[in-house]
């Protein structure tokens, strides 16, 4: 089932496009990042979600069986969250929960509890004017779960904190996808792949691609055979060699290393293992490697 | 109006942690008191600043109570209006410029409630201000000056309360359509002096303005009789209503960024 | 009028004369941080009269 659908979403500032023809699916109880370099249109496509701003055009398709302001089942953080400064941390949990249509009861009880998971326990009869950056963002986090939302907005959560913050904030989204969605922003690949199952590529406005991780790490590139071999004119020979083992469709080689190409790794590993062996050549590094995600993310980027 | 309970109640306490509730009737307390001592003791003051000669006769006519009032509401006019244009010029601008409209607006909250929410918070600090300010001057009149009458005092009262929240819900919506909470200010302070001074100069035509209700207070006080305020009256409360509706859409409104 | 009775009159003007600075002054000293140099606020509000508390709750604050 999916919480929503976005179909051609279009957003102009004058006359920029923040967003064109966006297409995307948001699916239940998954952990999906937008991900795209500064300008790609990630900001605007949350808040376009979270209701601060109207399409120019196309639309978002709700599932029918949530309520129809959607503002009820969606929790936002944005990029730079803001608080009252003169509420403390505890109230501010309390607004929220009461503003989202929690009783009095339910606000105080969701809020201590939310308080606690986020680390503020202490903090909680301070006032927010003085909490540090990395506070605020966890206070942020926790005031958008208050209401329990299936679907949870946030935007660069983690790119302002330092490693410890950052940690902290991505062990709280891991605990908390397995009971709703979670659409994050980022621009570090790293932190997407590690809390997110999907991703959504954006580049200058546009939707370039979604997929699941794991899928796209398949995609991304053929595996290939990558070898050094300690120097020496066996070695460099037998370098010369490889090419004429069956199943081999390319090599490029250097000096005492080489990758190969195939299309049959599993055979032709094999086979490039046991005539290393039998010519007796040394070898430095042997291994199956990949193109990353990271350069099929900056190819795709700057393609 | 879903969220307009919570709302006023974080008003409310906005209102009193910012001080916003105290500085504001001070003001309207201090120009209250102020009117009927200068009238009391300045023909004194003069008397003894000045060096003058032996025997020099001091004729400053002693205004009647109702003038004395009549000057405080038109000191009212000037410094205290502008207290309440500064007041509120960032109730929503300052919101929207940090972030935390943003904060109210994702939640399911319609925008006519959060805009309600301060206009309701303003009619209660403007009462209170007005009330202490008016009531303080009242009553030091009827202790230095002397008595004024009653029912004309109240009527006064009341219209020029209308005057004072008309001109704060327009500080709302100014504040709603602006980035900038000084700009709402000035904007709302420059208008309504320009208002008052083309009652003024056009009373006879342009006598249902809403600066009419300000108008008719002052003469009523002084003269003890007041020209028709009815239509200013229905003006205003009709432009109070459209200037919230023009908010609410205003702070849902928002630039690029 | 006597000079008590005087005093009786003029003793409220001054009470809220304070209570509006103090509570300006109790304010800024408070705040981490105001728009401009803390100690320019202080004769502002001090010597200013009604004018500059207004001034220093409308303009001094910075928006947190």
């Amino acid at each position: 089932m999916n919480l929503l659908k976005a179909e051609g979403l279009s957003r102009k500032y004058g006359k920029t496009d923040a967003l064109s023809q966006a297409s995307f699916v948001i699916g239940e109880n998954r952990c999906i990042a937008l991900l795209g370099p500064n300008g790609a249109g990630k900001t605007t496509t949350l808040s376009l979600l979270a209701g601060l701003l109207d399409p120019t055009s196309g639309t978002l398709v709700m599932n029918s069986d949530l309520s129809s302001d959607r503002r009820r089942w969606m929790g936002f953080l944005p990029q730079h969250p803001a608080f009252f400064g003169w509420m403390t941390g505890f109230e501010t949990m309390v607004t929220a929960g009461r503003l989202c249509g929690l009783s009095s009861k339910e606000a105080a009880e969701r809020g201590k509890e939310l308080l606690e998971a986020a680390g503020l326990k202490e903090a909680a009869n301070r006032r927010v004017s003085g909490y540090s950056g990395g506070m605020k963002q966890r206070l942020g986090l926790a005031q958008a779960v208050v209401h329990r939302p299936r679907l949870l907005l946030l935007d660069e959560p983690v790119s302002a904190l330092d490693p410890i913050g950052r940690r902290d904030v991505l062990t709280m989204l891991d605990n908390w996808k397995r009971e709703m969605t979670i659409v994050l922003s980022t621009h570090v690949l790293h932190d997407a792949e590690q809390v997110c199952d999907e991703l959504i590529l954006m580049n200058r406005g546009r939707v370039m691609m979604q997929g699941e991780i794991e899928q796209l790490r398949q995609a991304a590139g053929a595996p290939y055979l990558n070898i050094v071999v300690e120097e020496g004119e066996k070695a460099n020979n037998w370098l010369g060699r490889i090419e004429r083992i069956q199943g081999v469709t390319k090599v490029d080689g250097g000096k005492s290393q080489c990758r190969v190409h195939t299309d049959e790794m599993d055979s032709v590993r094999d086979k490039v293992l046991r005539s290393a062996l039998d010519e007796g050549v040394k070898l430095l590094t042997f291994e199956v490697s990949r193109k990353s995600l990271e350069q099929w993310f900056v190819e795709a980027v700057q393609a | 109006m879903s969220g307009f309970g919570i709302l006023l109640h974080k008003e409310w306490r906005e209102a009193l942690r910012t001080a916003k509730l105290i500085w504001l009737p001070a003001v309207f307390l201090l120009l209250g008191f102020l009117q009927p001592l200068t009238a009391k003791f300045m023909p004194d003051i003069l008397a003894s600043a000045g060096n003058l000669p032996e025997g020099t006769l001091i004729q400053i006519p002693v205004p009647t109570p109702g003038e004395v009032l009549g000057q405080t509401i038109s000191q009212f006019g000037t410094v205290g209006l502008l207290a309440v244009c500064l007041a509120f010029m960032g109730t929503i601008a300052g919101e929207k410029r940090n972030g935390t409209a943003d904060w109210i607006l994702v939640k399911p909250v319609s925008p006519l409630a959060y805009v309600a929410s301060k206009w309701v918070m303003l009619c209660l600090i403007v009462s209170i201000a007005f009330g202490l300010g008016f009531g303080g001057s009242w009553y030091y009149t009827n202790l230095l000056i002397g008595v004024p009458n009653s029912g004309d005092v109240l009527i006064s009262a009341l219209l020029y309360y209308i005057w004072l929240v008309f001109i704060g819900t327009v500080t709302i919506m100014t504040s709603a359509l602006l980035r900038s909470p000084a700009a709402a200010a000035f904007i709302t302070f420059g208008g309504a002096i320009v208002l008052q001074l083309v009652h003024g100069l056009f009373d006879n035509k342009l006598s249902w303005l809403p600066s009419g209700l300000d108008a008719a207070a002052i003469s009523k006080l002084t003269t003890g009789s007041s020209p028709s305020w009815a239509g200013s009256a229905i003006v205003t409360v009709i432009s109070i209503a459209t200037l919230l509706t023009v908010a609410a859409k205003g702070a849902v409104l928002r630039k690029k960024g | 009028m006597d000079k008590s009775d005087l005093l009786m009159i003029l003793l409220p003007v001054v009470l809220i004369q304070l209570i509006l600075m103090v509570t300006a002054l109790t304010f800024l000293f408070r705040m981490d941080s105001v728009r401009g140099k803390k100690w320019v606020w202080v004769p502002v509000i001090v010597l200013v009269n009604i004018v500059g508390p207004i001034l220093f709750f409308a303009f001094g604050r910075k928006e947190s």
